[in-house]
């Protein structure tokens, strides 16, 4: 597994995705940061939850080639033949796409940095907000990874991961149109910016964080499930 | 070491593999021949491991590869069709990666060196593996299947693509590997399993339809009832002469060699041995024989006559 995890973080940084990834999210962030400077507040909230539409668009980027290369070029028959379990193989190609974003987003830390000189931040809902951030990448990587298992397509890949991520954030637009209670409830439970926005104010949840790491959990296994299934086709 | 029972694969109402068994003993170098498509390629992936089979069973050194595949994928260097090889990793990296992956234990520096001179990519080490030439390539993925000594290997059609030096030293490379490991290898080129291997297996359409070593391959598919006769003597007469022989099936001229010596071919009955009546038959007219052999079919033959059998019993 902490082979697999190595070789995608190094071949990450072999191609220019994982520094298109550092930039935007160091360039947007700053942009946004910037702006907050401006107007004289000392509240990252805004920065992250510019974040959001950002990471949603960024993360199909780190994703897209993650499982669809290894078919394509058929590098899938070193791992699959390796004395490696599928587990593994998921969880070495996941952990390092995580890392790149956490490496990437780490680069935001100078902004804090800038804030604590000029101001007096809140830092533990500084700290929520890096936590929310990460786990909602993290969500979105496992989600795009599931997909780009689908198919060998880069693009098809990326597409069908941003119109997941979009999906699943503008869901509860449909809401007003919704007369089932539970179809409301569920829906409305299970968008994923208003799990968001709760960390953004400072607040830990633990349904939500649960919320995030089973969605994480379900398209992990569904990826190494897709891997599996196409032995047996 | 090897133990393939009963295998089938299927795809929807296509037989990929259909009932296919056999076995490789330890140090043996085993051809696997056959047309494209045939399914030699699914019959070493189901080995490796890469894909399942529909029924049937794939034991490595007694361990079987759906049960406990960590086990039995660490007993096997697996060279696929397409070398699975990173473009975007240097020689280096990427050996560096597949020692870490089989989780080799082997001292690592002294391992990935003494296999780079053995398959002769010390020179290109430190290249990415994007710019390298086909055959380099190739022995790239040799290399890699090379990586942690494994017991078994399986190189699927190791030399296509590849100039005809590079074809040679590849072979010598194998004969040599086949002294420490046991080897199967695939080919649809006759030649090369004939040059290398010790067994040959024949498997068309799915089917086995030969399983043998190449000298009595040749020997059981060819027998002297097929004789080619050189004759000082009047050719049509001589023709003549030989079509009477009972049992004989036909004679063909074959036209003059010498000045009054022709040659012909004749084919009797299978399983007849003609040789002594031609003889004697000849020596009565007083017509010299020059010079009388069986017409041993070679690999090609063979092949083309097992692979067509096959496809008629199956019509």
């Amino acid at each position: 597994m902490l082979a697999i995890m190595r070789r995608e973080f190094k071949a990450y940084f072999t191609s220019p995705i994982g520094y298109i990834v550092v930039a935007a999210i160091f360039f947007i962030s700053g942009v946004f940061f910037t702006q907050m400077v401006a107007y004289g507040i000392a509240d990252m909230r805004s920065v992250f939850s510019t974040m959001y539409t950002f990471i949603m668009f960024l993360m199909p980027m780190l994703t897209m080639r993650l499982m669809s290369e290894d078919k394509k070029i058929k590098t899938d028959q070193i791992l699959l033949t390796s004395p490696v379990t599928i587990t593994g193989i998921v969880m070495g190609k996941y952990l390092a796409a995580v890392l790149v974003f956490i490496v990437a987003s780490s680069s935001t830390l100078a902004e804090c940095l800038v804030l604590g000189i000029l101001g007096t931040p809140d830092w533990g809902v500084v700290i929520t907000n890096y936590v929310a951030m990460i786990l909602l990448a993290a969500t979105f990587i496992a989600v795009g990874m599931f997909i780009s298992a689908l198919t060998e397509n880069q693009v098809v890949a990326a597409i069908g991961a941003i119109v997941a991520n979009v999906a699943v954030t503008y869901i509860d637009g449909i809401l007003p149109n919704i007369n089932n209670e539970f179809l409301d409830q569920f829906i409305s439970d299970s968008t994923f910016t208003s799990r968001y926005s709760e960390f953004m104010s400072g607040m830990i949840n633990f349904s939500s964080i649960m919320f995030f790491l089973s969605i994480i959990a379900v398209f992990l296994f569904l990826c190494g499930r897709v891997l599996e299934k196409r032995r047996w086709e | 070491m090897i133990e393939v029972k009963n295998l089938v694969k299927q795809y929807g109402n296509n037989f990929a593999v259909n009932d296919v068994s056999f076995e490789v003993k330890q140090g043996d170098i085993l051809g696997f021949l056959g047309p494209n498509g045939a399914g030699k390629s699914t019959t070493m992936n189901i080995i490796t491991g890469y894909l399942s089979a529909t029924s049937g069973t794939a034991t490595i050194d007694g361990i079987d590869i759906l049960e406990d595949p960590m086990a039995a994928k660490a007993k096997i260097g697996y060279l696929p069709e397409h070398p699975p090889l990173y473009l975007d990793m240097t020689v280096k990296e990427y050996l560096g990666f597949v020692y870490e992956l089989k989780k080799v234990s082997i001292p690592r520096t002294a391992h990935i060196d003494e296999i780079c001179d053995l398959v002769k990519i010390s020179d290109v080490y430190k290249r990415p593996i994007r710019n390298l030439s086909k055959g380099y390539k190739q022995r790239v993925g040799i290399a890699q299947a090379l990586l942690g000594n494994p017991q078994v290997l399986i190189l699927d059609e190791p030399t296509v693509g590849l100039d005809p030096k590079q074809i040679i030293e590849i072979r010598n490379l194998i004969r040599e590997l086949g002294e420490r490991h046991t080897v199967i290898l695939s080919s649809h080129i006759l030649p090369e399993v004939q040059a290398v291997c010790d067994r040959i297996i024949v498997i068309n359409k799915g089917k086995l339809v030969a399983d043998d070593t190449p000298d009595n391959l040749s020997k059981n598919l060819s027998s002297d009832h097929k004789l080619r006769v050189r004759v000082d003597g009047p050719e049509r007469d001589v023709a003549r002469l030989l079509e009477k022989i009972p049992g004989m099936l036909s004679v063909s001229k074959l036209g003059e060699r010498e000045k009054g010596v022709y040659d012909f071919d004749i084919e009797a009955e299978p399983n007849s041995d003609l040789r002594r009546e031609v003889f004697k038959r000849l020596a009565e007219r007083q017509w010299p024989i020059l010079g009388m052999k069986s017409t041993e079919m070679t690999l090609e033959d063979i092949f083309l006559q097992l692979t067509t059998d096959a496809a008629a019993d199956a019509e």
